[in-house]
């Protein structure tokens, strides 16, 4: 069963309601992941440093949207959150790096379809994608936030559990990082048990460009499964050169 | 649209043959259609949502390719309770009607969700250190000197001084610009903290190394407060104002009021329980300048604490400007007033080592003392290219002073009374003064290469009027002063240099460098003794000065400047003519000097953030005009200055070797250096008393002076106990030649001061601050052995701040001192315990306190100073045992956190 259409219906249906300023728009989010550090045997390590240690590491985006596509992209004013700790004997050393290159996340509604464009370091990939339909489970908890009354809605991945709140105030089955298929848009996502979150920072319903949503194209096209072992390729590569006895998730 | 609407229904509705179709309708309790009501059918054995639909403008909905299945429908609507009920149908229809959903309004008010964003403690790039403020908790009416205080790397001194990893702070900047001048306790001590966003400190470029963009290897940082955006439009500021017994009371208030290109600032305070409202070098100009012309003596910077004695009352006003014109020009210019009333009366005595007895003076005081002084500070900044800038500074200031001081001194000699002394004086005096400086700099397309040039001028005007009396019975004999003395002075000084900076290849750079200044003195002396309230002119006291102080100064450098290594080496030659006449040459000096004057330094970065620093300097200390006149100076009864017109300019020979480390990863850092003075013709002090026991000082170039003096400061986390540690060790040893009573002798001094200091980490519910203050000074005379001092003193504090729940917080300072030395009999000791309970009001934009200063009713004001040829014990009239109430109110932009607060359950 195909949820976009019968959405294009009910909207339609709703003739004589305006909605159709309430289905465009932009929603700024702000992406949080937490960091799990795990350091390898033998490091000693002062009580400080857990304080110290940056916990997460945050970087805002934006969704664009109107009634069939949506599109997800960085943000041009992340901060750099480059950080440097060294050990005085030098025997300790950690640096993060916010990895620079573009990722943007294209959604076509009534194609079912997604383009994803994610860079390593500077090469580009394109993963070209069917929209699949989500198994949300709804509750009936709410919440007010940012102004929008919101509803609970879960969705279990691989033994995973996410927990996203949208709000029907906004008629549109979009949300943050290819989240989609629940009766509003998505204002809060938390995967994992925190792992990462994601909140709506600032919410612009507003009549878009006609070509502000464009689909991606720049890149070499691959399969997920492809760019997955292409990512994990490279982390085996990064931790080699830090001789790493350290791996962040 | 209708019809393309119908023609898309129908279209779907063939589609879907075979699958069902679910209608009804969402209405409330009083049977009104609810609009854009979400209705989802969902799928009962996961709870998986299948669709969804919203409501018509009539209440209606359509579920439509729905399979068979075991379903609940769930509606909701803003504002209302949901529901979900059970599809109960038995899938006959294809078409299948429900009732109608009545959804009841709901009372719950929903749980509100805030998102907060947390941000990365600290970061470093480069050089510069860069901390988030959010990420450090202060209570909601701190200061920036508060917030800066949890920083790790960053020390805040009890006076307010501050150290970043191990360096001097000698600016604090508000989001990159001048903040009243140069003090950073002007910007630590009255921004609040909650206006930062984060926190920038890097190694302070003075403006040559900035524009030239070559390390000159100083040592001192710089910390730069940036502001939140929201309080970079817009005002705030804060009130505070106490009230208590003993009429004292406390007042101070602050605004300002920032945007894009401008900052605007403005401070008042005033207060009468002697706390500063004045920074360092307006003290120094409106005390110093004034204050070594009249009475003779040196200002002992080291000993700095201007307001403990007495009972103070001082009040400041001052408004500080940032304007950016456009790109190419920006202004600073700031303005304070200041006035210092002080009433301090004092009980001293003096015991006077002279040769084989012992000669005590006990002395009775009253001084009140006015002083006031206004000054204007511009700066123009302006950019005429981007290789040319030029600066223009102007200083504008003029004070005023005012002070009686009546005395009574009894002379005790072996248990004897053997005079006494009276004195009544006053004086009236201001003084006027105007600088500037005009800075030009050009950098050539060539990198390194570049020109700077300053030239400065200087005019001062004063003008004094004392009146002395002074009657003295010693010994027998009478001799009674009773003058008025007219003094007045006039300062021009005019001056300039230029430097030039070639490169010569990689990181190697030559500098050569030419500087002039010539100052003008021409000081009038005019005493009148008074006789039945006549006066009459006092010749032999009387003169008109006139000196000249000129020096040419030349001189060249070599830099090598690599990433780990840095040396520096150069030398300057200096001609100084020093000029002096008295009267129109009635008595006429005319000195010329040249001096060479090497330097050399190397700096090395070890591993870590460590350094290792060695430099050889020289210098010259010139006599003041005040040191050769020799005209006495007896403003002081029983005691008379007189100059030494045969003195040259002491010449300093430095060695000093330095290693700082700060490691920022377990928060260690170690600061220690050695530091060797020789001295040739170091200008001391020649005290001699009479048999009239009328004493005498003059300044003369002594042949033998060195000292060694080391420094060791480690502060560290002490991880067990969650604690963190400072101590610090100080070791002063000198050995040189003074006089004593008129015959030279070779003195030996060695001074050890031990700092411990203990605090808590976690300041979540408790803060206690503890440590220890040790010192050790002895002196022995060679020539009298039974002359020797040793003598020692001892503080300890507890400092703790306790945080109560619904806003309360308890906090208390308990200080104790002790004095012992050799031969004093009774040693004081006293505890100055001073607590307080606050209380936040109105979301923390209120605080209420309760304060209680002294309780123990301890503040005698006593302090045991050693000199070369003295011990002086002096005791103060001080604020002792009194209570205060006070309030601080918080304005402006007070938007808890200006970032988004989320929990999620």
């Amino acid at each position: 069963m195909k949820i976009f259409p019968k959405i294009g219906i009910c909207l339609l249906l709703a003739g004589s309601l305006n909605l159709q300023a309430q289905t465009e728009g932009i929603i700024t989010y702000e992406e949080t992941h937490k960091l799990d550090i795990q350091l390898g045997e033998g490091t000693s390590l002062p009580d400080d440093f857990a304080d110290l240690m940056p916990k997460q590491f945050t970087s805002q985006k934006d969704l664009l949207f109107n009634s069939t596509e949506a599109i997800y992209v960085d943000r041009k004013d992340n901060e750099n959150q480059d950080f440097e700790m060294e050990s005085d004997d030098g025997s300790f050393k950690m640096v993060i790096m916010s990895d620079e290159s573009e990722s943007i996340l294209y959604q076509n509604f009534a194609e079912k379809t997604e383009v994803n464009q994610q860079g390593i370091m500077s090469k580009n990939f394109l993963i070209e994608s069917d929209i699949t339909k989500s198994k949300w489970r709804i509750t009936p908890e709410k919440v007010k936030f940012q102004g929008y009354e919101c509803q609970k809605a879960e969705l279990e991945i691989e033994g995973k559990l996410t927990v996203a709140w949208f709000t029907p105030q906004i008629p549109v089955s979009i949300g943050p990082s290819g989240y989609h298929g629940l009766p509003g848009a998505i204002l809060m996502v938390s995967e994992d048990d925190g792992k990462r979150e994601i909140k709506a920072l600032e919410i612009n319903l507003k009549s878009l460009d006609k070509d502000a949503i464009k689909r991606p194209t720049k890149g070499k096209k691959v399969t997920q499964e492809a760019f997955d072992k292409i990512v994990k390729e490279r982390e085996i590569e990064m931790s080699n050169m830090f001789q790493g006895r350290t791996r962040t998730r | 649209m209708k019809i393309f609407l119908t023609f898309i229904v129908s279209l779907w509705a063939s589609y879907c043959i075979g699958q069902y179709k679910i209608t009804g309708s969402v209405v409330d309790q009083n049977n009104q259609a609810l609009t854009g009501a979400t209705v989802v059918l969902i799928e009962t054995s996961d709870s998986t949502m299948v669709e969804f639909c919203l409501t018509n403008n009539k209440g209606e909905f359509v579920l439509n390719d729905v399979s068979k299945g075991v379903y609940a429908i769930q509606l909701s609507f803003i504002s209302f309770e949901s529901q979900t009920v059970n599809l109960m149908t038995d899938w006959d229809e294809k078409d299948i009607q429900l009732d109608p959903f009545i959804l009841k309004e709901s009372s719950e008010v929903l749980k509100e969700i805030e998102v907060k964003a947390e941000h990365i403690p600290m970061g470093l790039r480069g050089d510069t250190i860069s901390y988030n403020a959010s990420a450090f908790k202060t209570r909601p009416n701190a200061t920036a000197e508060d917030l800066l205080k949890k920083l790790p790397g960053i020390e805040v001194a009890r006076d307010g001084s501050i150290k970043a990893m191990g360096k001097d702070v000698e600016q604090v900047l508000v989001d990159g610009k001048e903040f009243f001048g140069n003090d950073p306790k002007m910007a630590t001590k009255n921004l609040p903290a909650e206006a930062i966003d984060k926190v920038e400190v890097y190694d302070k470029q003075n403006e040559v190394e900035a524009f030239t963009g070559i390390d000159d290897g100083q040592e001192s940082q710089t910390i730069d407060l940036k502001l939140k955006e929201d309080h970079k439009n817009g005002g705030f500021g804060g009130l505070d104002i106490a009230r208590g017994s003993e009429n004292t009371y406390s007042a101070k208030a602050n605004y300002m009021r920032f945007s894009p290109k401008v900052q605007a600032s403005f401070l008042g305070a005033s207060n009468n329980i002697n706390n500063e409202t004045f920074t360092i070098n307006d003290y120094i100009s409106f005390m110093g300048g004034i204050g070594n012309v009249m009475s003779g003596g040196n200002l002992n910077f080291s000993d700095y604490q201007p307001l403990q004695n007495g009972i103070n009352e001082s009040t400041s006003i001052g408004s500080n400007l940032n304007w950016d014109i456009n790109a190419k020009v920006d202004i600073n210019a700031h303005y304070l007033f200041n006035e210092v009333n002080n009433d301090i009366q004092s009980n001293n005595s003096i015991t006077n080592l002279g040769e084989g007895f012992l000669f005590d003076q006990f002395t009775t005081s009253m001084n009140m003392r006015q002083n006031n002084s206004h000054k204007l500070s511009t700066k123009i900044k302006y950019k005429i290219n981007p290789l040319t800038h030029v600066n223009f500074k102007n200083i504008i200031s003029f004070s005023s002073r005012n002070s009686t001081n009546d005395a009574e001194v009894n002379y005790v000699l072996m248990n004897q009374n053997v005079g006494n002394s009276l004195s009544d004086f006053i004086s009236d005096g201001d003084e006027f003064s105007f600088a500037h400086q005009t800075t030009l700099k050009r950098k050539s397309k060539k990198k390194g290469r570049n020109w700077i040039s300053n030239f400065r001028l200087k005019k001062v005007t004063e003008d004094i009027f004392d009146n002395v009396f002074n009657s003295n019975q010693v010994q027998g004999q009478d001799i009674l002063i009773d003058q008025n003395q007219y003094y007045k002075n006039e300062l021009s000084q005019i001056g300039g240099d230029i430097n030039f900076t070639e490169p010569l290849g990689s990181n190697f750079y030559l500098s050569l460098s030419y500087a002039y200044d010539r100052s003008y003195d021409r000081p009038f002396r005019n005493f009148f003794d008074l006789e039945s309230g006549q006066e009459i002119l006092n010749k032999s006291l009387s003169s008109d000065y006139e000196r000249i102080y000129k020096y040419h100064v030349a001189g060249f450098n070599l830099k090598r400047n690599r990433k780990r290594l840095k040396i520096n080496v150069g030398t300057k030659y200096q001609w100084t003519a020093l000029y002096g006449s008295i009267n129109d040459g009635e008595f006429k000096t005319d000195q010329l000097f040249t001096n060479i004057l090497p330097y050399f330094n190397t700096n090395l970065k070890t591993k870590g953030r460590g350094s290792l620093d060695f430099t050889y300097n020289t210098n010259i200390i010139a006599p003041t005009l005040q040191q050769l006149l020799p005209l006495p100076n007896n403003t002081t009864p029983n005691f008379e200055f007189i100059g030494n017109p045969e003195l040259v300019p002491q010449y300093d020979h430095r060695l000093s070797l330095g290693y700082n480390l700060f490691d920022n990863f377990s928060l260690t850092s170690l600061f220690a250096n050695v530091r060797y003075t020789n001295s040739n013709n170091r200008i001391v002090y020649k005290n001699s008393i009479n048999d009239q026991l009328f004493r005498r000082s003059t300044p003369v170039n002594t042949d033998k002076y060195e000292d060694i003096n080391t420094y060791v400061s480690l502060s560290r986390p002490f991880r067990p106990l969650k604690l963190k540690y400072r101590l610090t060790i100080n070791y002063r040893y000198a050995d040189y030649n003074s006089f004593l009573n008129d015959l030279e002798s070779p003195v030996k001094e060695s001074s050890t001061n031990l700092k411990f200091s203990l605090r808590n980490k976690n300041t979540e519910h408790v803060y206690i601050e503890t440590g220890v203050d040790w010192s050790r000074t002895n002196q022995q005379f060679e020539i009298a052995d039974d002359l020797g001092q040793t003598f020692s003193s001892t503080n300890f504090f507890v400092d703790s701040d306790l945080y109560l729940p619904l806003g309360f917080t308890l906090t208390s300072k308990v200080n104790f001192n002790r004095f012992s030395s050799e031969g004093f009999n009774d040693q004081p000791n006293f505890i100055l315990w001073n607590a307080a309970i606050k209380k936040l009001l109105l979301k923390d934009k209120l605080e209420l306190r309760l304060e209680a200063f002294d309780i123990l009713n301890q503040n005698i004001g006593y302090r045991r100073v050693p000199t070369a040829t003295s011990i002086r014990e002096e005791s103060y009239n001080n604020l002792s045992q009194y209570f205060m109430f006070g309030l601080n109110y918080r304005i402006g932009n007070n938007k808890m956190d200006s970032g988004i607060q989320l929990d999620i359950q």
